[in-house]
């Protein structure tokens, strides 16, 4: 039982931060200069910067504190107490299962550490039909650089585990395009249990990398502690409501005061909280356009081992399909990590045949396709709504398009498949039946019924709700992130983007919180340089300076 | 316990991939069998003894077993169940609830498995699996999200059960002895 890793939030500095589990206890100081909701991907990078700029800090987060010692590579524990709605979260009809992290850290706690920079094409689109011309690639580099020196981001080392070399190898003898994903790890042991947690500290979630260091800088983290709403009068932000995550909320809601509030809860939390604090919204844009990456499943049985469970998650990708050059939707392709319940999670039915396959679990690859929506007037995505307690809610409705984009991916991803050399392939549908030839599958795929719940969709990243755009009648936020009725409010997180990202969006969100939270200090006093990018403005200002008094 | 009020809209029950549970029940269907017990069984949570009894007939059949199980080698799998139900919004388990009442009220059930007689557990087992096939491609969405829904529930939660890793050949995690520590508990 004794941990050859340190826990980070045992040690003797970290019992000298101000961490308040608001179950037991709750802050006496009750002003900031700035109070941050959500400590996830988005919250994590405004903590860092806020606080290294000089400004006092509160982080709210719903979630639990865990830490490396609490990570157990243990999926069920994980499961319900680290993911929204203990993993059961869904679209209102079902079809959708949606996975989010609940925790302090946020998804990026359990998430596979698989990084990509914003697509070029993602930002053109957001540039053309949202106006954000100042989000250009140039601009973004500096900030991508930043982060990825940050959380030490590179192309993964290691050999790739089987699951996504089968993934490589079928890509390379069809002729696809593929490549080697880069990942926040330092020292990685390879273990394979990202999605639960790292229990050797090598992800470089929040949790291990900004958070300490805001602690350390003074910030203080109110955990358990739900950010119930946002308190505004006017055009101004006051303060936020919050009350402990379980128990009596009536009677044990308190106030939170602060200059300027970061709504960082994510894709469904943030456009939540402003619903429940009905914000100003005369176009009604809170909470829509929020998309999914929706995710069809193929899954193989090889002759040898797989062991799909062991081993960095994802290390190849193939964005061939990515940018077809018809309206079709795109989709990028990778591979889940296979341990038992995430395994059995994706594959559908029930009965003799999942048995037989799940016998055969080591010999098990699976391919995932994301779809990459809200680029269509068919793809427009979900809307947030509040149910009557009070939680959000995602109603996603599943287009023919997005149903089209799910027949192709799963022919692609088994043609892949065989021409890796699997003996026979499955897509996750309720319906499907293990084939032994490409035509017995693409037969079987022109055969089945594509609908909800009975091929499977899933998704593990949720973006929108809280879109940016340059105008109010079709965003929420400008290109800062700043609200655009109430002045001393931003989002900053996943919930900004227009649509989404057509990679997995981690290092889009932190590049993009890096470059609003140095604004945010700089709009509340506290300037700060952190790239070459402003380095470059700053030094050829004061270079013209000198040149000025040169003349 | 929500409501009998707020029965009357479409609901839908649902669970997601680690736990897929999704569902719109027919209001209309909801006072026929809102009579069944609320209470939880001895012991238990969340599960009340009518809804162990389903369970136990169902599982076999969803995991593929082949044979129904004895009752005690069921146990972990129930309380593993009920912990799983304990972490669901109070709504969700109020459908949950609702839809097992549909299958195991008399009348409901005699209408769903057209056996009025008996309780699931005097089902034969081959009944039982082709009356689950057929809900899943049910035309009546209720049917069809609810198997699917409980199908994905029962899944999910057996193969959380170390008992029932050897079957599926998997080894379990690496580096235990190093890495499985206390946890803080903060
Ligand atoms: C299983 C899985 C694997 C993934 N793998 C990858 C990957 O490999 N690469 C990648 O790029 N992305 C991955 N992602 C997605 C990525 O981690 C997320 O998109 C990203 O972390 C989102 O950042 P965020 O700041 O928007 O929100 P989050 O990181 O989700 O943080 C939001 C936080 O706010 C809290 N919160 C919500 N509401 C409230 C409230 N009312 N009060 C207080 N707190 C609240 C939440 O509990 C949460 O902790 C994965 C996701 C999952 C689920």
């Amino acid at each position: 039982m004794s941990s050859v890793i340190k826990d980070i939030y045992t040690t003797d500095a970290a019992r000298q931060w101000a961490i308040f589990d608001a179950l037991k206890t709750s802050p006496k100081n009750r002003d900031f200069d700035v109070i941050i909701i959500g400590t996830g991907a988005g919250g994590g990078f405004t903590a860092d910067i806020l606080s290294k700029a000089g400004l006092s800090v509160a982080l709210i987060e719903s979630g639990p504190l865990q830490s490396s010692n609490d990570f157990n590579m243990n999926e069920q524990q994980a499961y319900q107490s680290l993911y929204q709605e203990g993993g059961s979260r869904t679209t209102e009809d079902g079809a959708i299962s949606v996975l989010q992290g609940r925790a302090v850290g946020g998804t990026t706690v359990i998430n596979w550490t698989s990084c990509f920079r914003t697509p070029p094409q993602t930002l053109t689109y957001w540039q053309d039909q949202f106006g954000l011309a100042e989000l250009d690639s140039t601009t973004m580099s500096s900030w991508f650089d930043y982060v990825e020196q940050r959380l030490g981001i590179l192309p993964w080392q290691g050999q790739p585990n089987r699951n996504n070399a089968i993934l490589q190898s079928g890509c390379q003898r069809l002729g696809y395009s593929s490549n080697i994903i880069a990942r926040n790890v330092r020292g990685c042991w390879n273990l394979g249990f990202c999605g639960t947690g790292c229990p050797t500290n090598a992800k470089q979630s929040m949790l291990v990398s900004t958070l300490p260091q805001a602690l350390e800088r003074g910030a203080s983290l109110i955990y358990n502690c739900e950010a119930h709403k946002i308190l505004w009068q006017d055009d101004q932000v006051t303060g936020v409501e919050c009350h402990p995550a379980n128990g009596d909320h009536q009677s044990s809601r308190f106030k939170l005061h602060a200059r300027h509030v970061v709504l960082a809860a994510g894709a469904i939390g943030s456009p939540a909280i402003l619903l429940r604090s009905s914000i100003p919204d005369p176009h009604q844009r809170i909470g829509r356009r929020t998309f999914l990456h929706p995710v069809s499943a193929s899954f193989a049985l090889f002759e040898e081992a797989v062991e799909g469970f062991y081993g960095a998650p994802q290390s190849i990708y193939s964005d061939h399909f990515q940018w077809p050059a018809d309206q079709q939707i795109g989709y990028k392709l990778e591979v889940p990590p296979l341990q038992p319940m995430l395994a059995t999670g994706l594959l559908k039915g029930f009965g003799q045949q999942h048995r037989q396959l799940m016998q055969q679990l080591p010999y098990l690859q699976c391919t995932i396709a994301l779809h990459r929506d809200g680029f269509h007037p068919q793809s427009p995505g979900g809307q947030v709504k509040l149910r009557a307690d009070g939680s959000p809610v995602l109603n996603y409705p599943t287009t023919q398009y997005l149903w089209d984009g799910v027949k192709q991916s799963l022919t692609t991803m088994a043609r892949i498949q065989f021409a890796a050399g699997a003996r026979s392939v499955i897509p996750s549908h309720s319906g499907a039946q293990l084939k032994k030839s490409l035509q017995a599958t693409l037969q079987q795929l022109n055969q089945l019924n594509w609908q909800p719940h009975q091929a499977l969709l899933g998704s593990a990243h949720v973006m929108g709700g809280c879109g940016m755009s340059a105008k109010p009648e079709s965003g929420v936020v400008n290109h800062w992130g700043e609200h655009f009725f109430l002045e001393n409010l931003s989002v900053i997180d996943g919930s900004c983007f227009p649509t989404s990202i057509g990679a997995n969006p981690q290092l889009s969100i932190y590049a993009l919180a890096c470059r609003q939270a140095a604004h945010l200090s700089a709009k509340l006093g506290k300037p700060i340089t952190l790239i070459d990018n402003d380095k470059t403005t700053q030094a050829s200002e004061r270079q013209g300076f000198a040149l000025t008094q040169s003349i | 316990m929500m409501n009998k009020n707020n029965q009357g809209r479409r609901h839908f029950l649902k669970l997601g991939i680690i736990g897929s549970f999704t569902l719109a029940t027919a209001g209309t269907l909801i006072p026929f069998f809102s009579r069944q017990l609320a209470n939880p069984a001895p012991n238990y949570k969340v599960l009340r003894a009518h809804d162990i009894d389903f369970f136990h007939c169902i599982t076999p059949v969803i995991v593929g077993l082949g044979k129904y199980q004895p009752h005690s080698d069921m146990e972990t799998f129930f309380k593993a169940l009920d912990d799983k139900l304990g972490y669901l919004t109070d709504s969700i388990k109020h459908q949950l609830q609702q839809i097992i009442d549909l299958f195991t009220a008399p009348a409901t059930k005699g209408l769903l498995t057209g056996k009025f007689n008996g309780n699931w557990q005097t089902f034969d087992y081959e009944n039982v699996e082709q009356l689950w096939g057929n809900w899943q491609t049910s035309r009546w969405s209720v049917l069809q999200q609810a198997s699917s829904a409980i199908s994905q529930l029962v899944l999910i939660v057996w193969y959380s059960l170390a008992e029932h890793w050897p079957a599926i050949n998997y080894p379990g995690p690496l580096f235990t002895e190093q890495l499985v520590t206390r946890p803080n508990n903060f």
